[in-house]
């Protein structure tokens, strides 16, 4: 497979669809990509007046609104010119290409929701998730921009479900041993470690509703990358990181003696490699706190 | 889990509905999408169980997850109302629904304290064009 | 009308009434058209002024509307009887035949083809492309249901072929050509360099012993479990007894150094400059037998037709291994000399997990067939380590259990009764190492709940699939094959060892998944098949072939282009001064299969085809 896109292919203007998480539990991660974005030389142009995906609450309740609030911003960025769009958040981003390919493969399914949204789907835009971003804006630059070298990092990557599954409509990495993000997190000079619930659930949305399914899932993942050496782990999903990251606390009750374990999105890893603060990238919003110490310097030179 | 998810379809394939569409199982299912990739007859069982869920709404089945169908609905009021998801409500419109005022009170203050909670929704303009959406396909 | 009283009905009628050519309106001619041109010749008529017009399936069996379709019916015996009208008298064409067998593959199914035709006094030509016959079952350890010694029963087999005055044995060659037909076949076999000379060789193996680059390369043999020199021959009872120089790693070939075997070898067998050789043999039939591969995909390399088993680590971690690595670690001859140690550290596992239907019936993979074999190697398997390691626990999981043959369902319920095997009905969903045990989670359908079991060792029964040149080879010899690449039977039922390249049998699991009772019996039948063809001295063949009118051909060879069976050649036409005036199409008539693709395709309208020449057949459309 490959994952580096040739040189002539490296578009830097990218159409971005934040997400709601980004405006408000994720803030975070919105802050960082833009960041480390503008870092890279890319840069984003947001769909006018998007709204919500519909996210898990629509798919799993009514399968034409859902279709049809996914399908609505896919249409505003065509009206908007774009080509493609980011969707950095994993569940977007599934929603998103979930929509679309139904409505390629079912011409009932495309009728609907062309009906619902007086519009008619002639534009193929391309979604394009947090991963695939930066492969195309490609991993060399993150390491030649590099400000500082993260080599006392032992990262576990956690792509969770939404990223790579469904295989035949995410079309991207492997669906069971994925390897992409590994790449881009190499590119900061961090070590990643190889562990086994890189794909596994996290519990998802039901984090308010079930939160003890999720506290279990959740505590599972982060002990098994522990286990493995790493000493943080990387997400690319606000869902996610809410489970990992916020529910550390629940977890300290269900599991008396749980250490706590950082959970930084990918984005804010990449920041830092960039030379950005914790504060720059709002790491410090999170639940578990986090400072990356530099290795300390050793100046004296064996002779 | 009150029946394997396997027995979902099973009970469906036999003609057994309303067992199937009582069952908490479909609701229970967090999407994950590791069954359909690994299904050795490229069963689709995530689709299935949207489908399952989908219809014991419309029959108004009686579901014992009940907190997990007001999270949904919380959640769709929120868009339909702003057009995005906005937490602040969502919770609060799902403590008034399960009457659970206690559960999140650990991290909400938290979030609002680190200032990632706004008060204020965020409304987008087109909020017309996304209630008629709900409208269309929900009836309400 | 294809009863006798029917028949004697078209036999009177010709008689009293003085027919020269008849019209059935029957079923397709595929049926019964030689019945009724029998009962032609009987009554004194050619066979081919006989016409049939398909009322069954071309009209009574696809059509609704009983008016429409008599009318139709009616249109169609026209168009019979305009063309019976034209028709000319033909008559078959003899072709000789020769006498001599080309087997292709060297596994059991080519060695029982090629004894079985050799008894019966035919020349036989058998080419293998290892530098050993015997193929997968050389590789096993026990054979179920009867658990007795594969190499056991194979070897006598294998000496026996070797011995064989009527075989010639060509083993590291490979078939590259196939021209001719049916009783006149030429086969190009490359006989690739082996570096050693086979008629000097004596086998006594001390090139191997002395070759300095011990683990230079995985033994394939040995499923990659164990390394091999530069010098080798696969495995001890090798036929040939006769070892092959792998240039790949040869020192030799590397930097011109070493030439330890050449110093070592008393006979001066080695022959560094040996290059491979190309032979032509004159052939009368051939008999497909090159076996089968294992699913591997992502152990050794990817295939863009199936997907992998990353979900099982297959290919990430060394203890989870395939059914033949397995067997060769429960062979006494293998690289574990039969103890079951497992390949990461060599610990005798306590607890081993076996998955039945990996690749085979998942839609998810690509492949959709059952392999047959694998629910019974895999009892085997567990047995095996049951009677080997008597603390050890094995777990089976299964989707069916598809035991189907003489003592196959006992051995299983041998299995689980008196091995105490624990079969659970379920698929497995992940396998991940954790502590050097490996974390097999799936689900026992029956219990209907989620099990996980840390395994030692885990061993995929994956699927059975076509050799990787299955599709080229196909080509070469002008057969066809399924999408799968495993090569067609002329019919299912009726033909299930004949390709429908008359002159062209399959044996073994070259047509499907066979387990090795089938392939013996497939080859024995491929055998019998091909000896009825060699045991007369010539062949009749249909005469419905083309043929080219030479004054009118404008020598463009379009119809060369397009002939899919090769039969037109570039023929010179002289003057009466011998001198080359012009070129015109020849077509050979032994090769020729009459399809008619050349006269549909002649620009100048000078090719004809017997039986179904252009006058004939617009009469045809102008009757509708």
């Amino acid at each position: 497979m490959i994952y580096m896109t040739s040189m002539e292919e490296v578009i830097m203007k990218y159409g971005y669809f934040p997400g709601c998480s980004q405006t408000g539990s994720a803030k975070e991660y919105d802050i960082s990509l833009r960041k480390v974005i503008e870092k890279l030389g890319a840069s984003f142009d947001e769909i006018n007046d998007w709204s919500c995906c519909g996210a898990t609450s629509a798919h799993v309740t009514n399968h034409k609104l859902s279709s049809a609030l996914a399908m609505r911003n896919v249409m505003l960025a065509g009206q908007q010119g774009l080509e493609n769009m980011v969707a950095p958040c994993a569940a977007c981003y599934n929603r998103l290409i979930t929509s679309q390919y139904e409505i390629a493969n079912h011409p009932e399914i495309r009728n609907e929701t062309e009906e619902l949204l007086s519009a008619k789907f002639e534009k193929d835009i391309k979604v394009i998730n947090i991963l695939e971003l930066f492969l195309k804006i490609g991993i060399n630059k993150i390491t030649e921009n590099r400000k500082r070298e993260l080599s006392e990092l032992k990262v576990a990557c956690y792509y969770g479900c939404l990223l790579v599954r469904p295989a035949a409509i995410t079309k991207f990495d492997d669906a069971e041993q994925p390897v992409s993000m590994e790449k881009i997190v190499e590119s900061t000079g961090a070590k990643t470690v190889d562990w086994n619930y890189k794909v596994e659930c996290c519990g998802a949305a039901h984090s308010v509703a079930r939160r003890d399914i999720v506290v279990d899932l959740s505590k599972k993942i982060i002990e098994d990358a522990r286990s493995h050496g790493a000493n943080i782990m990387a997400v690319a999903c606000p869902m996610c990181h809410t489970n990992l990251d916020m529910r550390q606390r629940a977890m300290k009750r269900a599991y008396p003696g749980h250490e706590e374990f950082p959970v930084l999105y990918l984005t804010e890893l990449i920041g830092l490699a960039l030379g950005m603060n914790e504060h720059e990238l709002g790491i410090d919003l999170h639940y578990i706190n986090y400072k990356y110490t530099d290795p300390v310097l050793d100046n004296s030179v064996i002779r | 889990m009150d029946i394997a998810p396997n027995k979902v379809v099973r009970l469906i394939q036999l003609g057994f509905y309303e067992d199937a569409l009582k069952s908490d199982t479909p609701w229970l299912c967090a999407g994950c999408l590791t069954c359909s990739t690994r299904c050795p007859k490229e069963f689709d069982l995530a689709k299935f169980m949207d489908a399952v869920r989908e219809i014991a709404l419309e029959k108004g089945v009686e579901i014992s997850q009940k907190n997990i169908i007001k999270f949904h609905n919380a959640f769709l009021d929120q868009i339909k109302s702003h057009g995005r998801s906005y937490e602040v409500g969502l919770v609060a419109e799902y403590k008034m629904k399960t009457m659970d005022l206690f559960q999140d009170v650990d991290s909400a203050p938290g979030m609002f304290f680190k200032g990632k909670l706004g008060l204020l929704p965020h409304n987008i303009k087109d909020r017309k064009g996304v209630k008629s959406i709900f409208k269309k396909t929900s009836g309400k | 009308m294809c009863s006798d009283p029917g028949q004697n009905m078209i036999r009177d009628a010709i008689r009293d009434k003085g027919l020269d050519a008849i019209v059935v309106g029957s079923c397709s001619p595929h049926m019964h058209e030689r019945t009724f041109r029998n009962a032609a010749v009987s009554a004194g008529i050619n066979p081919f002024l006989v016409e049939i017009a398909n009322l069954r399936e071309h009209c009574s069996w696809v059509h609704d509307d009983l008016e429409a379709a008599t009318q139709k019916a009616i249109e169609l015996v026209r168009m019979a009887i305009e063309k019976v009208k034209r028709d000319k008298p033909l008559t078959k064409i003899s072709v000789p035949v020769t006498k001599r067998v080309l087997v292709i593959g060297g596994g059991i199914a080519g060695i029982q083809a090629a004894l079985d035709t050799a008894n019966a006094g035919y020349e036989v030509v058998l080419v293998e492309k290892e530098p050993s016959i015997g193929g997968h079952m050389s590789q096993l350890s026990e054979t179920f249901p009867t658990l007795d010694c594969s190499q056991c029963i194979l070897t006598p087999r294998m000496v026996e072929v070797h011995q064989h005055p009527k075989i010639k044995l060509m083993t590291y060659s490979e078939v590259v050509k196939i021209e001719g037909f049916i009783g006149n076949f030429k086969a190009t076999i490359k006989k690739k360099a082996r570096h050693i000379n086979e008629d000097l060789c004596s086998g006594c193996g001390l090139c191997i012993t002395k070759c300095p680059t011990k683990k230079k390369a995985y033994n394939s043999f040995e499923e990659d479990l164990a390394f091999r020199p530069a010098v080798y021959i696969p495995f001890p009872q090798a036929v040939p007894n006769i070892p092959v120089i792998d240039e790949t790693i040869c020192m030799y070939y590397k930097n011109g150094k070493c030439g330890m075997c050449v110093k070592v070898c008393d006979r001066g067998a080695i022959d560094f400059d040996q290059k491979d050789t190309m032979l032509v043999a004159d052939i009368g039939a051939i008999i497909v037998a090159t076996g089968f591969k294992l699913y591997n995909i992502d152990k050794k390399s990817p295939d863009s037709r199936y997907k992998g088993y990353g979900e099982y680590g297959y290919g990430k971690y060394r203890d989870v291994i395939d059914g033949l690595q397995f067997e060769r670690i429960a062979s006494a001859s293998g690289p574990t000399s039969g103890e079951i140690k497992r390949p990461s550290d060599g610990k005798v596992p306590k607890k081993i997990v076996f998955i039945q239907c990996v690749g085979s019936r998942d839609d998810s993979k690509g492949i959709s067939y059952c392999s047959k074999i694998c629910c019974m190697y895999t009892a085997k398997h567990a047995m095996l380590y049951k009677h080997k390691v008597h603390d050890g626990e094995a777990y089976i999981f299964y989707m069916d259990i598809r035991a189907g043959g003489k003592m196959y369902e006992e051995f299983v319920r041998r299995a689980i009764e008196e091995d105490d095997v624990k079969y659970i009905r379920g698929r497995v969903s992940r396998i991940y190492e954790e502590n050097g045990k490996y974390i097999v989670k799936g689900e026992d359908t029956i219990a209907g709940m989620p099990v996980e079991i840390d395994a030692d060792l885990v061993v995929l029964a994956t699927a059975m699939i076509p050799q990787d040149n299955s599709a080229a080879l196909a080509r070469t010899i002008g057969i066809p094959y399924d999408k799968y690449g495993f090569f067609n039977e002329a019919h299912p039922k009726l033909r299930p060892v004949e390709s429908t390249t008359a002159g062209v049998f399959l044996a073994g699991a070259c047509q499907s998944p066979r387990d090795i009772p089938e392939s013996v019996a497939m080859a024995s039948a491929a055998a019998c098949k091909a000896t009825i063809l060699l045991s007369s001295d010539t062949l009749e063949r249909e005469p419905v072939v083309a043929k080219v009118n030479e004054d009118l051909c404008a020598g463009c060879f379009y119809c060369k282009k397009v002939c899919p069976f090769g039969a037109i050649e570039v023929k010179d036409v002289k003057d009466l001064n011998g001198i080359v005036y012009k070129e015109v199409a020849y077509i050979n008539q032994g090769v020729c299969q009459g399809c008619g693709t050349c006269t549909a395709t002649c620009l100048s309208k000078s090719i004809e085809l017997a039986g179904f020449n252009n006058e004939e057949i617009f009469a045809e459309i102008a009757a509708l």
